[in-house]
């Protein structure tokens, strides 16, 4: 039950949840690319500084976007780990037989664990602002160019939104089904990996048969709503791109800008400057 | 009357592919006329999901013929003026919804059809309203009960403008309630205008159908009005169906010599002809 | 071996937006060898309060025992728990997943750790008492049988773990009236061969009223009353009231009684109702003429 809000929409009317969906993919996208720019200690502060700004304009609780991250915690922690045993470095700051612990290492795990973290949360407050729909909308319309090659851009739109859909659903069948295995005496937190992913065997089977009795009677309703019926199809919502819009934009732009200039012409200055604001007082 | 659909002499085989040939419909024949409330009842694997599924072209039948408003079923080209003007809404509650709110997901089948934006606006509004479901445009069908699910199914199919509405198993995974919501609605659609198509193993459902058709082993093998099939426990019985306990007791009461004449549906009536036998 | 249930409170989403009190104080008693059917209207708390009995949800405050085992004690031994406490889900086939029906009834028993030669006995008794042919049926993969087939093997993997106490979340959802007779029946005949204590969660009125010796009514996270079915069917309006109802015979008897004519039991199935009703009618008229 708990990871269940990954993705999950958070009800609210904060300007962010207004701002239309195709800005905000985009946002979304220049803000991930930004991260893999980042290098310096500043500038990570500084994103993590205008992440919590957006977060607090969209009004989702800090705690509703940290849950996110608990459910790759495991994720960062392995990267975190693994860079940190793998990266070998000149200083070493502690060892023990084989392991090395290294000052390169420690830096680059802690960077990089930091970066998956401001990857998750950033993107989690992409849906927890959009409703699949909307996504799946935005998504639909930013790439309708394609359909000039025939990509299907339609259906891929609609799968992406029956996915969504059928999550939750997915999820709590998901519980019943370990609940009756465990009522029979199943255990699927003890052993090794090995027995564990075995021990999975029992709920995943019937999971799967169940998924495809959903999915063939999804597939029975869609066609008797004219699935298909034509290639002229509504689209009920129309964007409107305002004035705000444009200005996040902007602001974005701005944002990736400030740290590709940063890293590449003036040389990490903005540590610099940063540095020099805060300690030459 | 007019007939909506009608069903000539089909057949239908399937499984020839992997060697098992299983015939679940064996020439079946029924017409269904404008405006009237239809129950197809019968068993588990009676024959009657396959039959409704014959009704807008989902499947189509190994021998005979369906014609929906004059037009085959097999005419390909037509195929969703069939399927908007037979609406169907299937058994699991959870299965039939392709967004996560309400409004998409009932103007699914207009925007399918290309109906103009501001009509389906105007449709997602009055589906809503005939189901009794103002109120949850935007909600999420997800945290719904399984009764409120199927109306807003009900509802997605209403938003395409159908002659006929087939509600196939509609009823047999919700509880009591839901199932009286559904089967209300049904009803109101039907005074409305709508012809109604129930199939159910409920025989409880059939008490103020029109007409009631039994089926077994891919036959049909009866048609009558309720108080004709509800008289009759021994046909009931022999296709694997039972009386619903209220006539249960009617008859039960006939047997032993109370209560003679017409059969009654509601407790209220069978109460008071019971007073006045005293 | 009876389940103690004492001041019962769950809290699900604790300290989320969507916090809710799923349980609330419930206190309750399950008697050794009874037919106990819970009712309530959807969220009532039936489902929360059945996953507490065999510890898929800990108890997290109120106390509750089953037999010698103390659940809201620290450590629970969850092995011998379940294999006292058998739980029937809603729709059991769709847990279903080995290549054959014996392998699947199977399933339980061995995570019980039994011996081979143990094991194989069980599984065998399992689907003999679940009604179905263990010769003709142990070969054949789970997922070929008919529906009615389908749920009775999935039952049998239950009772193949041999509980004391079988509990079924709504055995006769989705089936038509012929299914729902014959797994009714199949409980009734587990009960007396199998295991004597049994709990079922119904929404079906007319089976509450035939099989139940006790029925425990939830509302709101609490148990409302418990009574006999015969007692309960009175309070008709205040099971309407729960968005419950009661079954036909008792909607009848109620009308006439609201009419003036009281007959002294309240029947619970038709056959009951038409032979008490022959009876009070003939009585009555014999004493009106005297």
């Amino acid at each position: 039950m708990n990871n269940i809000s990954f993705g999950q929409y958070y009800p609210s009317n904060s300007f962010i949840h207004r701002l239309d969906p195709r800005v905000k993919l985009i946002c979304a996208v220049i803000y991930v690319a930004a991260i893999f720019f980042v290098d310096s200690y500043f500038v990570y502060a500084a994103v993590l500084l205008f992440g919590i700004t957006v977060i607090a304009l969209s009004r989702v609780p800090i705690g509703t976007v940290l849950k996110t991250v608990k459910s790759v915690l495991f994720l960062i922690l392995l990267t975190f780990a693994l860079n940190l045993f793998l990266v070998s470095g000149d200083k070493v700051l502690w060892s023990w037989k084989f392991i090395k612990i290294t000052a390169t290492g420690l830096d680059y795990a802690v960077r990089m664990a930091f970066r998956l973290f401001l990857l998750i949360t950033g993107t989690s407050l992409l849906t927890l602002t959009t409703t699949p729909m909307e996504l799946t909308d935005g998504l639909e319309s930013l790439m309708t160019p394609l359909k000039a090659v025939r990509f299907p851009v339609r259906d891929i739109a609609l799968i992406m939104s029956i996915a969504l859909r059928f999550i939750p659903t997915l999820m709590e069948e998901t519980t019943k089904i370990m609940n009756a295995q465990k009522a029979r005496g199943a255990s699927f937190d003890t052993g090794n990996l090995l027995k564990r992913v075995k021990a999975l065997l029992p709920v995943l089977i019937p999971l799967f048969v169940s998924a495809f009795r959903r999915a063939e009677e999804l597939a029975l309703a869609m066609d008797s709503r004219c699935y298909d019926a034509t290639p002229n199809r509504t689209r009920r919502r129309q964007f409107k791109i305002n004035m705000v819009d444009i200005a996040v934009l902007l602001i974005f732009a701005a944002f990736i800008t400030l740290i590709i200039l940063d890293k590449y012409l003036w040389g990490g200055a903005m540590d610099g400057i940063i540095y020099g604001l805060i300690f030459k007082k | 009357m007019d007939k909506v659909i009608e069903i000539k002499n089909i057949s239908y085989k399937y499984g020839a592919a992997e060697g098992v040939d299983v015939e679940a419909l064996r020439g079946v024949s029924l017409d269904v006329f404008k405006g009237e409330f239809l129950v197809i009842a019968g068993h588990n694997g009676s024959g009657k999901s396959t039959l409704a599924k014959h009704m807008n072209g989902l499947l189509l039948p190994t021998s005979g013929e369906v014609r929906v408003n004059g037009i085959p079923t097999t005419n390909d080209a037509r195929i969703f003026e069939i399927r908007s003007a037979v609406g169907m809404v299937f058994q699991n509650p959870d299965n039939q919804t392709v967004a996560t709110f309400v409004e998409d997901d009932i103007a699914f089948g207009p925007e399918n059809l290309g109906v103009p934006r501001e009509e389906i606006e105007r449709r997602i509004d009055e589906a809503l309203a005939a189901v009794g479901m103002s109120g949850h445009r935007k909600s999420t069908p997800q945290k719904m009960s399984g009764g409120q699910k199927q109306r807003i199914a009900i509802a997605g199919v209403l938003a395409m403008k159908p002659r006929v509405l087939v509600l196939d198993e509609s009823t047999s995974m919700l509880d009591p309630r839901g199932r009286k919501e559904v089967v209300e609605t049904a009803r109101k659609l039907n005074k409305e205008g709508i012809t109604v198509v129930l199939i159910t193993h409920n025989t409880e459902e059939a008490f103020f159908a029109d007409r009631i058709v039994i089926m077994n082993e891919g036959h049909i093998t009866a048609v009558g009005t309720p108080k004709e099939i509800f008289t009759d426990a021994e046909t009931l019985n022999k296709n694997r169906l039972v009386l619903p306990p209220l006539l249960e007791i009617q008859r039960l009461l006939v047997i032993a010599g109370y209560c003679t004449g017409e059969p009654v549906f509601t407790e209220a009536e069978l109460s008071e002809r019971l007073i006045n036998l005293l | 071996m009876p389940i103690v249930i004492k001041d019962l409170t769950y809290t699900y989403m604790r300290k989320t937006p969507y916090e809710k009190k799923a349980l609330d104080r419930l206190t309750l008693t399950v008697n050794d060898g009874e037919f106990l059917c819970i009712i309530g209207a959807t969220g009532s708390g039936k489902s929360t309060l059945i996953q507490h009995m065999n510890a898929l949800i800990r108890v997290e405050s109120g106390e509750m025992t089953v037999d010698d085992m103390v659940l809201h004690a620290k450590r629970v031994d969850l092995r011998r728990l379940r294999g006292k406490v058998g739980m029937v889900f809603q729709y059991p086939e769709y847990q279903l997943f080995e290549e054959t029906v014996a392998k699947d009834v199977a399933f339980g028993p061995k995570n019980m750790g039994l011996p081979q030669e143990e094991i194989a006995v069980r599984v065998r008794e399992a689907i003999r008492l679940c009604g179905l042919d263990y010769d003709e049926i142990k070969d054949r993969s789970p997922f070929e049988l008919s529906g009615g087939q389908k749920r009775r093997a999935a039952i049998a993997g239950v009772v193949a773990m041999r509980p004391e106490i079988l509990i079924l979340d709504e055995p006769t959802a989705g089936l038509d009236p012929e299914g729902r007779r014959d797994i009714l029946e199949l409980a009734r005949s587990l009960q007396r061969e199998a295991s004597p204590t049994v709990i079922m969660v119904s929404h079906n009125m007319d089976e509450v009223a035939r099989h139940a010796d006790r029925v425990a009514v939830l509302a709101d996270g609490g148990i409302k009353t418990v009574l006999p079915p015969r007692e309960l069917f009175k309070q008709e309006a205040m099971l309407e009231e729960l968005g419950l109802g009661v079954p036909v015979s008792a909607k009848l008897w109620n009308l006439l009684k609201a009419a003036g004519a009281e007959m002294p039991l309240l029947p619970l199935v038709p056959e009951e109702f038409a032979a008490m009703f022959a009876d009070y009618a003939g009585g009555g008229k014999g004493e009106r003429r005297e």
